[in-house]
């Protein structure tokens, strides 16, 4: 992290509205990014808005400035965990089934079908895995939990995920 | 590598790829539309605040009203009460008398 961006959380932090939105212009990409694999293409971008527009009123709180990007990730994975919480699963992993794969990898693969076949908060775990590339550590630090539950979260969800494209059955994802 | 850890690291590959593609809206374009939104919702409490106090008032000023129709009225015509007597109206129709009395006592009696 940049002095730059611990300048901008601070000065956010103190209620400067145009180094908050500085914060969010830095990070909106990466945001998207993992507000899309919990929630979806279609509701990604409103969801991280909502998450920064209510990070906003809490930015006064944020204790670490150092840390602002981690909180970013944080406001915005709970935002997206729970509208997900609130609708029903996308799509039953029965119908999910039998992925169509294309030796051309990102071509053909039915991306979001499959992560709609996982709960939530694997989805968030998944994602900072695969996509991000952290440890279960940092996993752990975003997502407030130990690395331990990180671990656990990440073995189900590859367990469903290799049922899945065996073309198995499976419950639903809650 | 087995196939199933091959089938996953195409799946991951596909996962990286679908999730990069750029959002639809931009950084600079979604920044100014969070910040426009922050400028509005700190310009609504103050405007709530007034709608409040003007809610407030009328509330109080109509049940204020309501008290003062519905308070009993005092009766149009009293009782002609003697010394000793003390009336007490219980509701705007319903006196309640009471008569005061020097104790008499009885000689070994307590009061």
């Amino acid at each position: 992290m940049s002095t730059n961006e611990v300048e901008l959380a601070e000065r956010a932090r103190a209620g400067d509205t145009a180094a908050f939105t500085a914060l969010v212009e830095r990070h909106w990409f990466r945001l998207v990014r993992v507000a899309r694999s919990i929630v979806g293409d279609a509701e990604a971008e409103d969801v991280v808005q909502e998450a920064l527009i209510s990070g906003w009123k809490k930015v006064g709180r944020l204790r670490k400035p150092q840390a602002v990007g981690i909180w970013l990730g944080r406001i915005t994975i709970r935002r997206c965990l729970a509208v997900a919480a609130r609708r029903r699963p996308m799509v039953r992993l029965a119908e999910a089934a039998e992925p169509h794969i294309e030796p051309n990898p990102g071509a053909g693969v039915d991306v979001q079908r499959m992560l709609a076949a996982l709960a939530p908060r694997q989805r968030a775990v998944m994602h900072l895995t695969v996509v991000e590339g952290l440890s279960d550590s940092e996993i752990g630090a975003v997502l407030r939990m130990r690395p331990a539950t990180v671990r656990a979260h990440r073995r189900r969800a590859r367990g469903r995920l290799q049922r899945l494209w065996r073309g198995g059955t499976d419950e639903p994802a809650g | 590598m087995s196939p199933q850890d091959d089938h996953m690291d195409r799946f991951d590959e596909a996962w990286r790829h679908w999730v990069s593609k750029p959002p639809h809206l931009g950084p600079e374009a979604a920044s100014h539309r969070v910040g426009r939104a922050i400028a509005t919702r700190q310009a609504r409490p103050r405007r709530n605040a007034v709608l409040a106090i003007a809610v407030t008032v009328v509330l109080v000023a109509a049940l204020a009203l309501l008290v003062r129709t519905h308070a009993p009225s005092p009766p149009t015509v009293r009782p002609a009460v003697g010394s000793g007597v003390v009336v007490m109206w219980l509701d705007g129709s319903t006196p309640l008398y009471m008569n005061l009395e020097p104790l008499r006592l009885e000689k070994g009696a307590t009061p």
